[in-house]
């Protein structure tokens, strides 16, 4: 399960551009689940982490300042 | 002696890392055969530098950050020869960002093991309450009103009334709720002192338990904060032995208990009656007012609801700092409020201080400007329900009057800067979007008006009759503004018809955008 962190705060830091490559990288839309059923992906409306924006939780644990590399490896953990 | 070691283990610093800097310290201690005792606090809130640690010397705690694992070892190496290192920031209390600030309800936070009732103890804790138990009720009050403190949710209505109200009702049974539900995106203070500072929400509740009379509380804390949630529980099992919690407190006749309830990520559960629904099994739907909570409240009864950082104010206050308190601020808002700056921002953290700070002081001073080093556009204040400013209001004093004045609100206190790439008209549709998506239900004009925001403001950004549709989202804020049950609805045309006023040239057909710098 990985969150996204959608709010103003994470959208004010790059955020909607690392959602869009989650989105592409598991080829499914915020909200659905993978074809192979490991990977669903939510928004989630601040994790209160907004002054190391952006954010996302992956089953629980918290990972701030994403980018790029860091979205990747989310998005890679996440499908393992 | 061992070496003493602070790293927090706050959410916003283990996001980047903390909890691997900790096991690295340990790792290349152990390797150089030095023994160190590494404390988890709260964070001192200068999330650039996080993960920041702290080491304790003879001047005092020397700060050393951003650190990564890599650096561990070279920076105890710098600890243990008091030698130079490119991270090493000075004694902490000396870092201007925190030196400039008033840290009354902060105090603690990032200074105190989280979960230690003796470290509380040993920097003014629980003083606040040793005083309450001898004034009692009336004086209690007397103090609460004197400081001026007003609720620091949003509403900013005056604690000290709250609280008479419910102390002159007659009910057996009163509740006092801690309103921990802050879903706001751009603030965090709460998560902060929850996190670092937990006892001072613990001993503010329990002041006003005694003042007006109850003998249950709860702290309802929202799913997104699994750490803060742990540390409260800790921190209530600790003063439960401790005796500041349960049967006669301090040795006195009163009796008080508190439980943590965690919400299930409804962002309307942040408003007091669907927090109070929510609190007794339902849904979490509005209810109409009146009754007010401090006459029907919880289960029926007469309930103090506050926000978390209003409790945490009333230590200080009751520990004979009402007229101290009273002294900051400015007009009808006293005392020091928790800012919290967000977004892209340089400088990101918390900065509490007393009302009266300008927003360009915040933003540009204090903040440092964006991250990405472009202009700042916009900032939103006051969360999603917060207008968004043009940097032509940045004179506005941070005062509940003087943004409500410009058709804002300063609500909990979190700043979310932009720079120049946002598009406020994809802002505006956000802010309905969000509206449509937390909306409870209960009122059409929430329910349906954010929906027909969210289709209308697709309509002006296609460039389908953009005047005509400008016209039909103002008369829905309106309708929303005015027609609204809560703050939910009735706050969402804040943020919408802000960016309308200030950014209208945003508002027509969708054109290339500057990218965002990454």
């Amino acid at each position: 399960m990985l969150k996204l962190c959608r709010a103003e705060a994470c959208q004010a830091a790059g955020g909607d551009a690392l959602a869009a490559r989650a989105e592409a990288k598991l080829g499914i839309g915020i909200g659905n689940t993978t074809v192979d059923n490991l990977t669903t992906l939510e928004p989630i409306y601040c994790l209160g982490l907004c002054a190391t924006a952006p954010s996302a939780m992956l089953d629980g644990r918290i990972v701030g300042r994403l980018d790029e590399a860091r979205i990747d490896a989310l998005v890679a953990e996440a499908q393992r | 002696m061992n070496l003493r070691i602070f790293v927090s283990r706050d959410a916003g610093a283990v996001a980047v890392g903390a909890d691997e800097i900790a096991l690295a310290l340990e790792q290349a201690a152990s390797k150089r055969g030095v023994g160190v005792d590494i404390v988890r606090t709260g964070s001192r809130g200068l999330y650039w530098l996080e993960p920041m640690i702290e080491v304790a010397t003879s001047q005092g705690r020397v700060a050393f950050g951003p650190l990564t694992e890599a650096d561990a070892s070279a920076v105890l190496e710098a600890v243990m020869t008091d030698g130079p290192h490119p991270l090493r920031l000075g004694v902490t209390e000396q870092i201007p960002w925190l030196k400039r600030q008033t840290r009354l309800t902060f105090a603690r936070c990032g200074v105190v093991d989280p979960r230690s009732v003796e470290d509380y103890r040993a920097r003014q804790g629980f003083k606040g309450l040793e005083r309450a138990l001898e004034l009692g009720s009336d004086a209690i009050l007397a103090d609460v009103t004197a400081s001026g403190l007003r609720g620091r949710g949003g509403a900013g209505f005056p604690t000290g009334i709250k609280w008479k109200t419910v102390a002159q009702t007659s009910a057996e049974q009163k509740y006092i709720v801690c309103n921990a539900d802050e879903g706001d995106s751009g603030t965090f203070a709460d998560r902060m002192l929850m996190e670092g500072d937990p006892f001072v929400v613990i001993e503010g509740m329990t002041i006003a338990a005694i003042a007006v009379g109850a003998g249950k509380g709860y702290i309802y804390i929202r799913s997104e904060y699994p750490h803060a949630v742990a540390a409260m529980n800790a921190a209530i099992q600790a003063a439960r032995r401790a005796g500041y919690l349960g049967a006669r407190i301090g040795g006195s006749h009163h009796s008080f208990d508190l439980e943590v309830r965690v919400g299930a990520g409804a962002y309307v559960c942040g408003e007091e009656t669907s927090l109070l629904e929510s609190l007794e099994g339902r849904r979490g739907i509005v209810r109409a007012k009146p009754p007010l909570p401090a006459h029907k409240g919880l289960f029926g009864k007469p309930t103090v609801i506050n926000n978390v950082l209003s409790f945490a104010a009333i230590p200080f206050i009751l520990a004979g700092g009402a007229k101290a308190y009273a002294e900051f601020g400015m007009g009808r808002s006293r005392g020091t409020m928790p800012i919290q700056l967000a977004g892209n921002i340089r400088y990101g953290g918390l900065f509490e201080t007393a009302f009266g700070v300008t927003l360009g002081e915040l933003v540009d001073d204090i903040g440092g400007g964006t991250l990405t080093g472009r202009p700042v556009r916009a900032v939103q204040v006051g969360g999603p329900l917060g207008a968004y400013f043009p940097r032509a209001l940045f004179d506005t004093p941070f005062d509940y009057e003087a943004f409500a004045a410009r058709d804002g609100l300063i609500g909990h206190g979190g700043i979310v800067v932009f720079d120049d790439s946002v598009d406020m008209s994809r802002q505006a549709r956000f802010a309905m979007e969000f509206c449509a998506i937390e909306s409870c239900g209960k009122c059409t004009p929430c329910r349906i008006g954010s929906t027909r925001g969210v289709e209308t403001i697709d309509k002006i950004r296609a460039g389908d009759r953009v005047a005509e549709n400008i016209a039909v989202v103002e008369d829905l804020c309106n309708t929303m503004k005015f027609g609204s049950l809560c703050a939910l609805g009735g706050f969402t045309p804040y943020p919408v018809m802000s960016a309308l006023k200030h950014f209208r040239e945003d508002f027509g057909p969708a054109r290339p955008r500057l990218e965002a710098a990454e």
